[in-house]
């Protein structure tokens, strides 16, 4: 089972990416990496339980899960683009005005 | 046996090479570049385990994540040799470059992918999504509306009142 190491390395490659940058942009990548991890975690426990189709739907269905979170932050991105280069995390709650 | 199991575990070393520096770069440019070669080496690993659909998913997704990160890492900065109506130009020849490689690259090939042991098409799959999975498929399709309203709320102008 050592393979399911690579998806935890990447979620926490992921945690340590979110929690230590600012920007937006920097806050997306590290989720980027957290959704590799969890569909990678998928596709690896099903290959290694043999059902590879069941698990790669759920993966597939994770992998467009990020995308579309990923287009929910470009949204939030294009709010502030006007003023600002790249938007601060402490900025977020200029949304609300 | 042995010459597939050198190859995964070269590109699982690789994936989470490239995941620390894209991680721990300064760079946001860079960060996206490490992620994209990330995501490329990652499915390579899912190749290996024998799941081509999710690969070719992996792929896709990473690919268009760097494109779009490249896009807005060029719109929050002043300096740039292009202007924007090159920009955008580029950008939707790029697009419709990708769309017409996927057209041509998977017309003939879509039915001979391999899914894994129990599924062994794509329209299978299709049948086993909307109909085991129809659940799955409703919460996704629910989450996109509510991203699609959500960019609508936030895209509104503030002055428009």
């Amino acid at each position: 089972m050592i393979e399911l190491l690579l998806p935890f390395c990447l979620a926490i490659l992921g945690l340590i990416s979110v929690i230590s940058r600012k920007t937006l942009l920097g806050l997306l990548v590290g989720i980027q990496l957290i959704f590799f991890g969890a569909s990678s975690l998928f596709v690896f426990t099903g290959a290694a339980v043999e059902h590879q189709s069941k698990a790669a739907v759920f993966a597939l269905v994770i992998l467009l899960t990020g995308a579309s979170q990923l287009v929910a932050g470009y949204a939030v991105l294009g709010r502030f683009l006007g003023k600002k280069k790249d938007i601060e995390v402490e900025q977020w709650s200029k949304l609300k005005h | 046996m042995m010459t597939i199991e050198i190859i995964f575990y070269l590109f699982g070393f690789l994936s989470v090479l490239l995941g620390v520096f894209a991680a721990l770069s300064t760079s946001i440019k860079n960060a996206a570049f490490y992620l994209w070669l990330c995501g490329l080496s990652l499915g390579v690993t899912f190749l290996v385990a024998m799941s081509e659909f999710v690969a070719l998913a992996q792929w896709l997704v990473s690919s268009l994540i760097y494109l779009t990160f490249v896009f807005h890492t060029q719109k929050s900065e002043d300096a740039s040799f292009l202007s924007d109506w090159v920009k955008q130009g580029l950008s939707g020849f790029i697009g419709f470059l990708f769309i017409l490689g996927l057209y041509f690259g998977l017309k003939d090939s879509v039915s001979r992918i391999r899914l894994g042991d129990d599924l062994i098409s794509v329209y299978e799959l299709g049948h086993y999504i909307l109909s085991d999975q129809l659940l799955s498929v409703e919460v996704l399709s629910l989450s996109f509306f509510l991203v699609v309203v959500g960019i609508g709320v936030l895209g509104k102008r503030k002055d428009s009142k």
